[in-house]
């Protein structure tokens, strides 16, 4: 094998090496709690609030109810590792991760503190209107006319 | 086979039919014979929020409506085949036509005029609005001769924005979820999952209309699938049934087709109605989402799930180039994703009409109780409408403190509406029923529901085909 062979062979082998452990050491769950705790780190949460969050969606089937199906979960999973300028549906990723800390933040007190960014952020359950109706903290309720 | 015969047969138990019922029954002796036939299962609604809960599992024998139709292409019409219909799945959503809605030919040049005017309906929206306690707001693009009997949803910030600037073509949104506890209904907490009301705001046949198929005149079956009527010298004479894998038939004086869309141009054809505009011409609108991205303004005050309508660029100057536009505000809860900002945003969904085109129809197939749907796409006339969105967009969206538009470019799968494919029309050359909807050759056949509109409209046809069903009766009765 010659030296530029070598090279080449060398490159090619660390680029698959680190594809895969990207496969192998990340999945839509982990990257949902990366995203989670990057996005809201300059909010006083505990950490451990996301690890909850993230484990009361997987014991409530909670990404298949609100229609946050695998094929979604798949395209945030990828585009998450790869460079985000230029590329098509790139709005479309962020408007999903936005939907990721949307809804943990509707988990958690924040929206009802009326977002006040001051103040410690407590996790309370997932957002559900068929165990807990009228809690859409934006409504009418919340900010009467 | 039952050979007892009955004074009305109503095929169905959603809006169409269920509206068609209530004005039969309102003025039918106390001796009349009715059968409601249907093709589901009555599934309770306490039952549907078990199941919802994981509490329960939904019957094995639900109907579902993918599996009630053959296709080759991508489209989904999706439709609640059990007792209520799309009662149990809608959003609630009821704002009326306009008037030019009626006239599109003579006002735009595009599509054909109905047999009908805007005032001729008029009353019966009225009437339709009461049975199910539209909350509505005093002044609307659209004239009315009554008030709503619920006050309207609140406007959110940002919806109070627009009808400043826009005043009548910016509106709450007419809506059958409930403002005000109503008869079995709660008011609306904007829990924004309308398709399963978790309070019971919403109206559906099951929390408004279910007495009717408790009336000692009518006898309902269920899991019971209409599949032909037995037609001899143009009356149709019995109903022809499928029912625990067995062939059955009633026999009725007049025949209320309510069974959608899709399932009422199946049965005539299966009858052996040979119209060319039976089937022809299945279509629904074309919705798409748009985030505005506010500077400032936090969108938040708005009730229920939809706060709002627009119709700036619904009936307009335009609308013989292009597709005519509903727009309506979600007040569901969203966030944008930045410190400091997270509810400066606002997303609305556009969504337009399109027109009947002879390459989307309904036709049998090899299986009687299956009909293929052919949708080859949506029109001209609809593309030319969301090409325009962003122009749009800009143009009468300026008024909001907007620091940056973002457009989904992609047209949602379904609106969730199946209309067009027995059209009304004055003759027999030009549709399949007449302006009462009489099938214009089968005298004693009602055929209800949005498969009547020889045109489709960018609104919601809910309202529009139960105030339909309601002229129906009284003119026929």
């Amino acid at each position: 094998m010659n030296r530029r062979k070598f090279i080449g062979v060398s490159i090619f082998s660390v680029v698959a090496a680190t594809v895969a452990s990207i496969f192998i050491f990340n999945n839509f769950e982990t990257v949902a709690l990366k995203i989670l705790k990057k996005d809201l780190a300059t909010l006083d949460i505990d950490e451990k609030a996301f690890q909850k969050f993230i484990d009361d969606a997987r014991a409530g089937n909670y990404w298949k109810r609100i229609l946050f199906d695998k094929q979604k979960q798949t395209f945030v999973f990828a585009f998450h590792f790869l460079p985000k300028i230029g590329l098509p549906y790139q709005f479309k990723y962020y408007q999903l991760r936005g939907k990721i800390v949307g809804d943990f933040l509707m988990a958690t007190d924040f929206f009802v503190n009326k977002m006040d960014e001051k103040r410690r952020i407590n996790y309370v359950g997932l957002y559900d209107p068929y165990l807990r109706p009228c809690q859409n903290p934006f409504s009418n309720f919340v900010y009467p006319s | 086979m039952d050979a007892s015969k009955y004074d009305l047969i109503v095929v169905g138990t959603s809006f169409a039919s269920s509206f068609f019922l209530k004005k039969y029954l309102e003025q039918a002796p106390a001796t009349a014979k009715v059968l409601a036939i249907e093709r589901g299962q009555y599934f309770a609604y306490p039952n549907r929020l078990k199941a919802r809960r994981n509490e329960i599992k939904e019957p094995a024998d639900l109907k579902r409506h993918y599996d009630t139709y053959l296709t080759d292409s991508e489209k989904p019409w999706p439709f609640e085949p059990n007792f209520g219909g799309c009662s149990n799945c809608w959003t609630g959503c009821v704002p009326r036509f306009m008037p030019n809605d009626f006239a599109m030919k003579s006002k735009y040049g595009i599509g054909v005029d109905w047999p009908i005017s805007y005032q001729d309906l008029e009353p019966f929206y009225g009437q339709a609005e009461q049975i199910m306690a539209v909350a509505g707001p005093e002044i609307t693009p659209f004239p009315r001769s009554t008030t709503y009997p619920l006050p309207p949803h609140a406007l959110s910030t940002v919806d109070k924005v627009m009808q400043k600037h826009y005043g009548e073509l910016y509106i709450s949104q007419p809506a059958a979820r409930a403002t005000q506890a109503v008869g079995q209904r709660s008011a609306c907490c904007s829990s924004s999952s309308c398709d399963l009301c978790p309070v019971n705001a919403k109206f559906t046949i099951e929390n408004s209309l279910k007495h009717l198929y408790e009336d000692p005149r009518v006898t309902l079956i269920e899991n019971s699938q209409v599949y032909a009527l037995r037609i001899e010298n143009n009356v149709a004479k019995s109903v022809l049934v499928r029912r625990e894998g067995r062939d059955e038939e009633f026999f009725g004086e007049t025949i209320g087709l309510g069974a959608n869309a899709i399932f009422n141009a199946h049965i005539l054809l299966n009858s052996g109605d040979t119209s060319p505009f039976t089937g022809s011409g299945v279509t629904e609108q074309v919705g798409t989402f748009v985030s505005v991205y506010l500077d400032g303004l936090d969108n938040v005050g708005g009730s229920s799930l939809i706060s709002a309508n627009g119709y700036m660029f619904y009936d307009f100057a335009d609308r013989s180039k292009y597709a005519g536009c509903l727009i309506e505000s979600l007040a569901s809860p969203y966030i944008r994703n930045e410190q400091d900002k997270w509810r400066q945003i606002a997303i609305f969904k556009f969504v337009f009409e399109d027109l009947p085109l002879k390459q989307n129809y309904v036709a049998k197939s090899k299986d009687l109780l299956k009909p293929y749907i052919v949708f080859e796409g949506i029109s001209e006339y609809a593309k030319e409408g969301v090409k325009n969105l962003e122009a749009n967009v800009e143009k009468y969206f300026s008024v909001l403190p907007v620091e940056r538009i973002e457009f989904d470019g992609y047209n949602q799968p379904t609106e969730f509406h199946i209309c067009s494919t027995t059209r009304m029309s004055n003759s027999a050359d030009e549709g399949v029923i007449d302006k009462s909807l009489v099938h214009h050759q089968y005298r004693n056949v009602v055929v209800l529901g949005s498969g009547s509109f020889p045109t489709i409209t960018p609104a919601n046809p809910t309202l529009t085909l139960s105030a339909l069903s309601l002229m129906a009766a009284d003119h026929y009765f």
